[in-house]
């Protein structure tokens, strides 16, 4: 091999190929034990994948109502999402609901000192953080005050009832058959107690109490100038844009506005132009009696018949009068009772002297 | 779910080649040579969702998976370094060969002897261009290398082993 020429060594090469290739048995028995690995590798991935899959919406819609539950809550919970902010809605929503879950009074009393103590807190917030004055915020916080003094006068009175201190306005007695003589005593009456207005003996009404006359103090010292201060200014303002303007054509909503803060005056000055066509008025017409109106025209009246009785009711006597008049049927041995009801126009009344009529004397309450 | 009778085509077409080339770089010994390959194509199944045509050819791609393999293997039974002549004669040497033996001849050996003293790299290349019948284009993307660049290479290497037959004789 002294002189291997290079094609020499590429054909000496290229016949190693052959030498090296692998067994039939080899290759048989390597292609099952691939093909019972690949069942088992992608029957497995397959099963994985699978799983996910379709644990794939539970797992969105789970993320999804995370997400929700987390912001309504923040928006719900946090004193910095005010009028103005996105998540606003949100939270005034959460609110309502939750109104609406109050369902007693006592409740009620609750859930609308705690929804105007929160819209105080905004104001607050808004004012000092952003250096917004949100008249809305406390104008709402005013109605929610008022209404849950609403609320707890209505507590007040059911307590009032449910302890027997007061009669409750609608008496299921009178529907009964009952006899007037026997009313049944109140709790009140059997305790040998006045019935005056006592004060509320739960003590969780009286924390209530002491809540919202806390919340309407607060409201009072703090805010209520604030509104007024606000309310005045606003007023002014329309003054002055109202007397600013060259025109008084405004939107029906507007007028209406002013109308009701400067009503306008009665007799307009005499050399009035109005400058708007439709304040100038229609002339009327000179003759006021003709009818303008095809509806206003009256129908003649029908013409009068002349009087005839429906016998339908009553049979008519058999022996008429010359007159032939029809008179109403009377029993003779009813008209003795029934002259006294019957109104007889061609006699004179007989005038009775006034007697004075005392009211009927109800025996005294029989205590049970 | 992956499809088997793909890999099984691809399988049938590319085994040979890749055996030839572990056989080679293993010192053809078949023992060694067969638990290489199995191993191989146990990868290969593993791996074969994340097989894209698009990317490249299944040739190449498993080609890489043997290489890598052969690295890992080599780098644990601290093979990489190039033997002496001797010693990988020694170890050539299969008696329980007989496919082997009948196939001897004087040229064979002594040109299989010369190929094991080459360093891994450059015997790399001759098992893949000789052995396994990849083009030069093939090699330059299982070895990510410049096909102009492998082709000289290739010549170094025929002049170099030229070289050493000469040298042995």
């Amino acid at each position: 091999m002294k002189n291997i020429t290079d094609k020499k060594l590429e054909s000496i090469l290229k016949n190693f190929s052959s030498e090296a290739k692998p067994e039939k048995m080899f290759m048989r028995s390597l292609e099952k034990k691939l093909q019972k690995q690949f069942a088992e590798t992608y029957s497995q991935k397959q099963s994985f994948f699978s799983r996910f899959f379709k644990l794939k919406l539970q797992f969105a819609s789970a993320l999804v109502v995370i997400f929700f539950t987390s912001t309504t809550i923040y928006a719900y919970s946090s004193d910095t999402v005010v009028n103005g902010d996105l998540l606003y809605p949100l939270k005034l929503g959460t609110e309502k609901v939750e109104g609406l879950l109050a369902i007693t009074p006592e409740r009620k009393v609750e859930y609308y000192n705690k929804m105007a103590d929160r819209r105080m807190e905004e104001f607050t917030h808004l004012e000092q953080k952003r250096n917004r004055i949100d008249k809305p915020t406390l104008k709402e916080a005013k109605r929610l005050i008022e209404l849950s003094e609403k609320e707890f006068t209505i507590l007040e009175h059911q307590i009032e009832i449910q302890s027997g201190e007061i009669q409750p306005e609608i008496d299921i007695r009178s529907k009964t058959e009952m006899t007037p003589e026997f009313v049944a005593p109140t709790k009140a009456e059997m305790r040998d107690e006045p019935l005056i207005m006592q004060e509320p003996k739960n003590k969780r009404i009286i924390k209530v109490k002491e809540k919202i006359e806390n919340t309407r103090e607060h409201f009072e010292e703090k805010f209520e100038p604030r509104l007024e201060e606000l309310e005045k200014l606003e007023r002014e303002m329309m003054k002055e844009i109202t007397q600013d303007l060259p025109f008084n054509n405004f939107s029906p909503d507007i007028q209406d506005m002013i109308d009701a803060q400067y009503p306008p005056p009665q007799q307009p000055p005499q050399n009035f132009k109005p400058n708007n066509i439709n304040n100038l008025k229609q002339p009327e017409p000179q003759n006021s009696d003709f009818p303008t109106n095809i509806q206003d025209i009256q129908q003649p009246p029908p013409p009068q018949q002349p009087y005839q009785p429906d016998t339908t009711d009553f049979p008519i006597q058999p022996e008429m009068n010359d007159s032939k008049q029809p008179q109403p049927f009377k029993a003779p041995h009813l008209q003795e009772q029934i002259s006294p009801n019957v109104i007889n126009y061609d006699k004179e009344p007989q005038t009775q002297p006034f007697q004075e009529q005392t009211p009927q004397q109800f025996p005294p309450k029989k205590h049970l | 779910m992956q499809n088997y009778d793909a890999f099984s085509r691809y399988y049938k077409e590319f085994m040979p080649a890749v055996y030839g080339y572990v056989y080679m770089r293993t010192s053809q010994n078949r023992a060694i040579a067969e638990d290489i390959v199995s191993e191989i194509f146990t990868k290969a199944v593993e791996n074969f969702d994340q097989f894209d045509e698009k990317k490249g050819s299944f040739k190449s791609w498993i080609f890489q998976i043997a290489r890598n393999y052969l690295i890992d293997h080599f780098r644990s039974k601290k093979n990489q370094k190039t033997e002496s002549l001797e010693e990988t004669t020694n170890y050539i040497k299969d008696p329980n060969d007989p496919q082997k033996d009948a196939k001897d001849s004087i040229e064979k050996e002594l040109v299989k002897e010369v190929i094991n003293t080459l360093p891994e790299d450059k015997k790399e290349l001759i098992i893949l261009r000789y052995f396994s019948g990849y083009s030069i284009a093939e090699i330059a993307e299982i070895t990510d290398e410049n096909p102009n660049n492998l082709r000289v290479k290739l010549h170094r290497i025929q002049q170099e082993l030229k070289r050493k037959l000469v040298q042995l004789n």
